[in-house]
């Protein structure tokens, strides 16, 4: 477990990370999500030891990491975000090393063989690391993050480098993992947050912005949740028809597909009408052949919050950190109605 | 401790370093005992002046590397998030170059061997030691 409390890091005057606070419990799957600069790798630098905070507290499974270093880091397995590779080693004398130097009580043989197996880089165990490519390079960082069989897993853009085929290996590494570790995980690749993550932190120039799972993110955000359908129908009718539906307030036809015309169709806030249709369509006899709810991706949300200012979307704004803000915001715990009128009016954009 | 000294040893001799350190050291040394050895002087006095320079040179050519190619290639990031002591890995540092240049400096007492006859070898090798640890903590 996870205690991050009002961290504060300063290089000189510029303040890279402004209080975070969150809390990681024992076996989440954590995405850590921003654009580059905002604080993500140092708020990871400063969990594992690295850094050192200006001000605030990291406790890693009850372990303040800067009283007791030593038993913090012995449970924190870390894959910064340039693998911290002996490039005049062979992968095999690293990962010794590595078993080594962390003090690992397992079994060396079976415990070494299996994380080779598990990122599959056996074939290329006694080559230099200098002579592997990239993608290797990070499965080797990626194996030795594994040694020692650590509770907490912080990796940081782990897919980066990666060919296609080797993600997808990589991702369902990580979401095997999370089912008996703590991950911690930051990447660019929105699917792939939203894919294997279950709680999303969101981080913006050192503010946090947002600290909870997609679903939430997304239904919080998403006034948008118009049903997309194609049915093989006359189009005036079926438009006619959508229209009568209750919870409808709009019907737009946007295109033709083979014989099935599609509709976007405009629920009122809060209104589930894709089973009205369903079920409306099905007594007509117009078959669908596709009916989807658009929720907005994280993509969409993740864009949205980025471009707003972060100091205003602050979820530990404190008062002394305001000094930017006009004093007629308060304090904001979740995002504030305000900011989703705001977000209304870049919907029109989209 | 124990890993980061084999690690940083071994180091020294997959690159040309090591080797070149000891090579050109006993090369020279060994010259200046030859001359000093047909002077018949027991001290050999041009040895240890020699030795005196050559510790001078070697010991930052040997400890410059340890900190900085790790800053530079950021495998420091991995030894300071490691379960180990910040002191252990300066010590295992430490002695993996002390080794390195007890190894050159040893030549001396393979010289006083040779010259036997004469003064027995310890004030010698304490004092070639006694130096490379000054020298080295001053560096």
């Amino acid at each position: 477990m996870i205690e991050v409390k009002n961290l504060v890091k300063l290089y000189g005057n510029n303040m890279a990370v402004k209080n975070i606070s969150f809390t990681i419990n024992d076996g989440e799957i954590v995405g850590f999500l921003g654009p580059n600069g905002a604080g993500k790798s140092t708020t990871m630098n400063i969990i594992t030891g690295y850094l050192s905070a200006t001000s605030g507290s990291v406790n890693v499974n009850g372990y303040d990491i800067l009283e007791q270093p030593e038993e913090a880091k012995r449970h924190i397995g870390y894959l910064p975000e340039q693998p911290p590779l002996y490039l005049d080693m062979t992968v095999k004398e690293y990962l010794n090393f590595v078993y080594d130097l962390k003090k690992t009580k397992l079994p060396r043989g079976p415990h070494l063989k299996e994380i080779v197996q598990l990122v599959k880089i056996g074939h290329v165990y006694n080559r230099l690391i200098r002579n592997l490519s990239k993608g290797y390079r990070q499965r080797v960082g990626i194996a030795q993050a594994l040694i020692g069989n650590p509770d907490v897993l912080i990796l940081d853009e782990p897919t980066v480098g990666l060919d296609p085929q080797q993600i997808i290996e990589i991702r369902n590494l990580i979401s095997q993992l999370g089912r008996n570790h703590t991950v911690i995980l930051s990447s660019h690749i929105l699917s792939e947050i939203q894919a294997v993550c279950e709680r999303v932190i969101i981080i913006n120039q050192g503010h946090q912005i947002a600290d909870e799972t997609a679903t939430q993110l997304s239904s919080r955000l998403s006034e948008d949740h118009s049903v997309m359908v194609r049915m093989i129908a006359p189009p005036r009718e079926a438009k006619a028809m959508l229209e009568s539906l209750p919870g409808v307030v709009g019907v737009q036809v946007v295109g033709l597909h083979q014989n099935a015309t599609e509709f976007k169709v405009d629920p009122g806030a809060g209104q589930d009408v894709s089973r009205a249709i369903a079920e409306r369509a099905l007594s007509k006899r117009w078959p669908i052949t596709s009916l989807y709810s658009q929720e907005l991706t994280l993509e969409d949300i993740y864009i949205r919050m980025v471009q707003e200012d972060p100091a205003k979307l602050d979820i530990n704004a404190v008062d002394d950190l305001k000094e930017e803000l006009p004093t007629e915001e308060p304090a904001a715990e979740t995002v504030q109605p305000a900011n989703d009128a705001d977000a209304t009016q870049q919907e029109g954009q989209e | 401790m124990g890993a980061i000294f084999k690690r940083e040893f071994k180091s020294y001799f997959t690159s040309p370093i090591g080797f070149a350190i000891l090579v050109i050291t006993y090369l020279i040394s060994g010259f200046f005992f030859f001359m000093d050895f047909s002077n018949g002087s027991p001290e050999m006095p041009n040895v240890f002046s020699f030795m005196f320079i050559i510790i001078l040179i070697i010991v930052p050519i040997l400890t410059m590397r340890l900190f900085s190619e790790d800053k530079r290639q950021k495998t420091d990031q991995l030894l300071l998030t490691a379960p180990v002591k910040l002191t252990s890995v300066v010590l295992g540092k430490f002695f993996a170059a002390f080794s390195v240049f007890a190894m050159a400096t040893g030549i001396v007492l393979v010289y006083q061997i040779l010259v036997a006859f004469y003064i027995s070898p310890d004030w010698m090798v304490f004092f070639g030691n006694l130096l490379g640890t000054f020298l080295f903590g001053g560096a």
